[in-house]
């Protein structure tokens, strides 16, 4: 069982910086992505009961090799970080096509797990987006695995419904936040992990290594202007007492749902 | 002539979800303003239409009069997709290029349901095109270019996207965010356009998941009329039981921010935001809620809100109705005695 997890470094909550020149995210260093993490653990779930090798595979800065690390400490066999300043800028469309490009290098994989999005880009279809690009099938929004035998399945979330995805591979599943909890390393898997393989891939190592396919460049979208959220106070704070708030809110229920 | 075409999903009983219907008031509106614009739709139909042993190239009849009656359409592709079961990302998204190849659309809207926003970027990826998750405004100028507007990176900021060459420029909207039009009068009613695919034999690539639907969703947050939502506030699992309790009196849901899920304290269905639900209650009761541009793009359509918050800078307390500078816990533990109260008064709390 060949297993790749996509993990990216995020930005610690509230610590994104923006370049304004390009509008390029400026990265240096963070934290492992959450739904990342838990697609790592539900790798590692696959992987005690159908065995195989993990590799964790990122996109990002080399400050990114620190959480590749991480992941490494918490169960993934190897790491893969795609580095290079050809890649700066891709959107999801041009990610994934990299992405694609470092699976193929790989020589392809069974499962190919992702966090179905993260917390600075927040769009949720790189995962799909890869899936496209490998030709596979892809189930997302994945809340809960479970296993039949020795197949795992998927339990998905869809409109207004639930749907039970039995896993044949090649595949792509995207994890969400509720699907298992994110593992953490012991002090000895931690310096266990200094000693697994980490490579650091560039444009160059890339089967496409013309560099017009990458970055902002290849992007089909472009970022035109960012705004800060305006900040102007709609109401004046109020102060009052606890059981005065209480009594406000239950007047606003009453006046919706009725009673007294 | 500009061309807008906008995914149609179908519930299992043959209904245009309203996300759908949406839409087309939207793309109607800015059709309207950018002129010489027509607006399409398309509806996949797989196995879900067609009950085991029903030959799936029999159109059902009130499936094509629900497309018929789609006003504001110039036309709407009706794909009957026999060996297509129930949904799957890839071939349906292969079933929509072949719509998007024949009628080159300059823009494809979406509806940002969890299909959904699996099929725009399958789509964009086979176009080698973009899409722009989860959009909160869109605008068409007169060359046909979609202003594409979101809050991005982390949620701080709000970003304007393009797409400067590529076709179609798609992008996901999520229910709620826009309105749908109740002006049908005079409006021409579209033609129908019914296409079959084989997908059986003519497409080898068209792979299917193994799926059996599990368990319909029992609660439909998007329409509750109060909804409490509890924050980073929360730190723990004993944390939940005042505000649950609460919500049992008061019926209300309980929902959450994204912090909230990260902590494993509720499931991600119950997550309020870009990345989990926008809702529009009547009244929304926000404890300990900061409001990341995340958070509060899910609560735009909330007629009412009443934040509960310590710190009083916290963007929530900007865009409430009511921002109260309060300890969510002091309040939670009036709240019980109020409600308690009411019981003890009248033996039962009123509905």
């Amino acid at each position: 069982m060949k297993i790749i997890v996509c993990i990216k470094q995020v930005p610690p909550s509230g610590g994104i910086v923006v370049d304004e020149t390009d509008r390029v995210q400026i990265r240096s260093g963070g934290v492992l992505n959450p739904c990342d993490a838990r697609a790592l653990a539900v790798a590692v779930m696959i992987k005690k009961r159908l065995g195989g090798k993990i590799t964790a595979l990122s996109m990002g800065a080399l400050s990114a090799e620190s959480t590749l690390r991480q992941t490494l400490a918490i169960g993934a066999d190897e790491g893969v970080l795609l580095s290079d300043k050809a890649f700066r800028g891709a959107d999801v469309c041009v990610t994934a096509y990299t992405l694609a490009q470092a699976v193929t290098k790989l020589g392809g994989a069974d499962l190919i797990l992702c966090g179905q999005q993260t917390t600075d880009g927040d769009t949720a279809q790189t995962p799909f987006s890869l899936a496209a690009r490998l030709n596979i099938p892809a189930v997302g929004f994945v809340k809960a695995i479970e296993f039949t035998g020795e197949t795992p399945i998927f339990i998905q979330e869809l409109s207004g419904a639930s749907a039970a995805v039995e896993a044949r591979f090649p595949m792509v599943a995207a994890i969400g936040l509720s699907a298992a909890a994110p593992l953490a390393a012991s002090l000895k898997e931690r310096l266990d992990a200094a000693k697994k393989p980490l490579k650091i891939w560039g444009l160059s190592d890339m089967p496409d290594s013309d560099g017009s396919n990458y970055g902002l460049i290849a992007s089909p979208t472009r970022v035109i202007k960012i705004s800060r959220i305006s900040t102007e106070q709609k109401n004046p704070p109020i102060t009052e007492p606890p059981a005065d708030t209480a009594e406000r809110i239950l007047k606003a229920v009453r006046a919706v749902v009725g009673g007294r | 002539m500009k061309k807008i075409l906008i995914y149609l999903q179908t519930s299992v009983d043959g209904e245009i979800l309203p996300v759908g219907l949406e839409l087309i008031g939207e793309a109607c509106r800015l059709a309207e303003r950018a002129g010489d614009t027509a607006v399409y739709g398309a509806a996949v139909y797989g196995a879900d239409f067609f009950p085991c042993g029903k030959d799936p190239f029999v159109s059902s009849k009130k499936t094509l009069e629900t497309l018929a009656g789609l006003t504001g359409l110039k036309a709407v592709y009706a794909f009957e997709c026999k060996g297509l079961e129930s949904f799957e990302a890839l071939p349906y998204a292969k079933v929509i290029k072949l719509c998007i190849d024949e009628l080159k659309p300059d823009v494809f809207l979406v509806g940002g349901t969890p299909e959904g926003r699996a099929v725009a970027p399958t789509v964009a990826a086979l176009l080698n095109t973009g899409a722009t998750a989860d959009c909160t405004a869109i605008d068409l100028d007169a060359d046909g270019a979609l202003l594409q507007i979101r809050p991005a990176f982390g949620g701080g900021i709000i970003a304007e996207i393009i797409t400067p060459s590529a076709r179609p420029q798609i992008a996901t909207v999520r229910a709620g965010v826009f309105l749908r039009t109740d002006k049908t009068e005079g409006l021409p009613l579209p033609s129908v356009i019914l296409r079959r695919i084989d997908c059986e034999s003519g497409c080898p690539s068209f792979s299917v998941l193994k799926k059996r639907v599990t368990g319909l969703c029992a609660e439909k947050f998007e329409q509750k009329k109060v909804i409490v939502a509890i924050g980073g506030g929360v730190k723990s699992v004993g944390d939940l039981s005042v505000f649950e309790e609460l919500c049992k009196k008061i019926g209300a849901s309980l929902m959450c921010s994204r912090v909230v899920v990260e902590r494993g304290l509720l499931p991600q269905s119950r997550q309020i935001g870009l990345s989990g639900s926008c809702v529009s209650p009547e009244l929304l009761i926000a404890f300990g809620v900061s409001g990341s541009a995340e958070f509060l793009s899910g609560i735009k359509a909330a007629k009412r809100i009443i934040a509960v918050n310590l710190d009083k800078d916290a963007p929530i307390m900007k865009i409430a109705d009511e921002p109260v500078i309060n300890d969510m816990y002091a309040v939670a533990a009036s709240l019980r005695d109020y409600v308690a109260a009411d019981d003890g008064a009248n033996g039962k709390v009123q509905k």
